[in-house]
């Protein structure tokens, strides 16, 4: 995510708990993250096998009929049913969020630990590469890397994923610096392990925390990203449903069907406000630093 | 003061740079002839060799990354193949949508946000509190253009105040401009809002433990002074900072929202670039918008450093 308030913690007279935090708010955030995000990933699911509707059918007659209990979504301008497009819209978030962080992050956190635990000039040199990538605005950058390639939901993915590099790499070069000082990697130097295996089997669990916190909120802001881009035409291609993509279309007949713009953004809002709330709570669990 | 400036216009420098550097190298992966690319696949040879030629691409990617970074240093941005102008005449001419629609969101959000943080820091963990971070989270979590598609159907269709879309310029005086200019900023200014409340909120209630704000109290003033006179003032600080560093999303969100509202400013200029494949056109506008955000941190950085002196070292 972008800005969080990081209050600094410190010890006085009472157990430190971060300021800001208000107590049985954050406690409760995962367990309610957890609730809005798991119907998300069934209804994902779920629709591989099973939607009320076939998604992709077209069926005129029916076409911008309001919500009913036949389509509780309503029909789109092709009579598509909506809910089913919702359901399956999910699996476009959900798959643009975890493929970005997955190649972004692996990517990221690779560069990030060899940056960290070498130090070299060329380390230094791909961090400074990292931090020219951190300075543009996230979806400016996504959009001038789908410019180049051209719209679709893979180059999409891949233009979050780059975007989401720098953050993974900035953030595991940091807990590898603060690291690699520590005892434990003397200690498994002097038993005779690689830097590889320093790198990767020693300092890496040890960063998973923090790590598993930016994961959660790359996770939301890239669905708000794979969003925006489908709703600029740009991300995933008709007749695939996206949530992005159906508010696009819905904006055009947004006075034949209000629906429309309705239920695709409840949608987006929902998941993302579940993930953002469960990387609040996973910080909560996981931050050493609140501990 | 004058040693930290340096070191940071220095560091500022570098970036400029690099962002320049990245974008540069982005736009060369093209996936096979960009001038292919750009007229279509079924353009006349001579026509692509035309434009080869014009793009310069008959010349090694370092000479050309030298021409275009010299001329963008003296405003030269290139020319628009759609437009046939200079690039940076085209922003320019949209600077009247994008600026003020950026700045407004901007007041938005400050206004929202800094009586909101107050209000959730001095009632911390009440229902006023509780209530204002599950807003806060809220306003995170909605994306700008749905918002303003909510806005639009919501406020401009059913009462009429604002007009639903589209910008008639400053000619027929500030009003109308401004009038169209609301509902954009306001779907631009939630999230910003948001995340300006949370940090206001968090400052506000670690100055609020500080030692000077226990002395004020020991020494009886009333707590709406130690509130807003001693601690308010130093939990703005940060805040400050943190609205300086929004310049960023709310220059990615206008992109969004100038295509939600119609609106002809820097956002539309470059999606209609991305649509039309006009690719100086998108290198140019990327980098201007890239660079605002970086001088804009830097300045931030500037005023940090000279409201509170501890960062200068």
């Amino acid at each position: 995510m972008e800005t969080r308030p990081e209050a600094g913690t410190r010890d006085r007279f009472r157990p430190a708990r971060p300021a800001g935090q208000a107590p049985g708010i954050r406690s409760r955030s995962l367990a309610a993250g957890l609730l809005l995000v798991t119907p998300v990933v069934l209804a994902a699911v779920v629709s591989f096998g099973y939607t009320p509707h076939p998604p992709l059918a077209m069926s005129i007659p029916d076409r911008l009929q309001p919500p009913t209990l036949a389509h509780p979504f309503g029909t789109d301008h092709f009579g598509r049913d909506v809910f089913s497009r919702v359901m399956v819209g999910s699996v476009s978030a959900i798959g643009a969020g975890a493929f970005s962080v997955l190649l972004g992050g692996t990517a990221g956190v690779l560069l990030g630990a060899a940056a960290g635990y070498h130090r070299g000039w060329i380390e230094e040199g791909l961090m400074r590469l990292m931090d020219g990538v951190y300075a543009f605005p996230a979806v400016l950058f996504a959009l001038m890397v789908v410019a180049v390639l051209g719209p679709g939901f893979g180059n999409a993915v891949l233009a979050i994923a780059v975007v989401n590099v720098p953050v993974f790499a900035r953030l595991t070069r940091g807990s590898y610096l603060a690291l690699r000082e520590r005892e434990f990697v003397l200690a498994a130097r002097v038993l005779g392990a690689t830097d590889a295996r320093i790198a990767l089997r020693h300092l890496l669990p040890n960063t998973t925390g923090p790590l598993l916190v930016q994961a959660s909120a790359s996770f939301a802001t890239a669905i708000l990203a794979e969003a925006a881009l489908s709703y600029l035409g740009l991300g995933t291609q008709p007749p695939f449903p996206s949530w992005g993509r159906m508010l696009g279309e819905a904006q055009t007949l947004m006075f034949q069907a209000p629906w429309l713009a309705v239920f695709p953004g409840v949608a987006v809002a929902w998941t993302v406000l579940g993930l953002n709330l469960l990387g609040d709570g996973l910080r909560d669990l996981l931050d050493p630093r609140l501990k | 003061m004058a040693r930290y400036l340096i070191r940071r216009l220095w560091s500022l420098g570098a970036t400029l740079v690099t962002i320049s550097v990245v974008t540069f190298v982005v736009m060369q992966v093209v996936p096979g002839d960009p001038a292919l690319v750009i007229l279509g696949h079924e353009a006349d040879p001579g026509a692509v060799e035309a434009l080869r030629a014009e793009l310069g691409l008959d010349r090694p990617a370092v000479v050309r990354y030298l021409d275009w970074a010299s001329g963008a240093v003296r405003g030269d941005l290139g020319t628009s193949l759609r437009f046939g102008r200079p690039v940076s005449r085209l922003i320019l001419e949209r600077l009247p949508v994008t600026v003020p629609l950026t700045l407004m969101a901007a007041a938005f959000a400050l206004a929202v946000a800094v009586p909101a943080g107050v209000l959730a820091a001095t009632r911390r963990n009440r229902v006023t509190d509780l209530l204002t971070v599950s807003l806060a989270q809220l306003g995170l979590a909605i994306p700008s253009f749905w918002l303003g598609i909510l806005l639009i159907l919501g406020v401009a269709v059913a009462t009429g105040w604002f007009p639903p879309g589209g910008f008639p310029g400053w000619r027929d005086g500030a009003w109308p401009a401004l009038r169209a200019l609301v509902l954009p900023a306001l779907a631009l200014g939630v999230a910003r809002a948001a995340v300006l409340t949370r940090m206001m909120r968090a400052s506000l209630i670690e100055a609020l433990e500080e030692d000077y704000v226990r002395t004020a109290r020991a020494k009886g003033l009333a707590e709406r002074i130690v509130t807003y006179k001693h601690a308010l003032k130093n939990a703005a600080i940060p805040t400050v900072t943190v609205l300086g560093l929004q310049v960023a999303g709310l220059l990615a969100g206008s992109i969004v929202v100038e295509r939600v509202f119609a609106l002809p400013g820097v956002g539309r200029l470059i999606i209609y670039a991305i649509g039309t494949r006009d690719l100086p056109l998108v290198q140019g506008a990327v980098l201007f918008v890239a660079a605002v955000v970086v001088v804009t941190n830097f300045l931030v950085d500037l005023v940090y450093a000279w409201l509170d002196p501890k960062v200068r070292t």
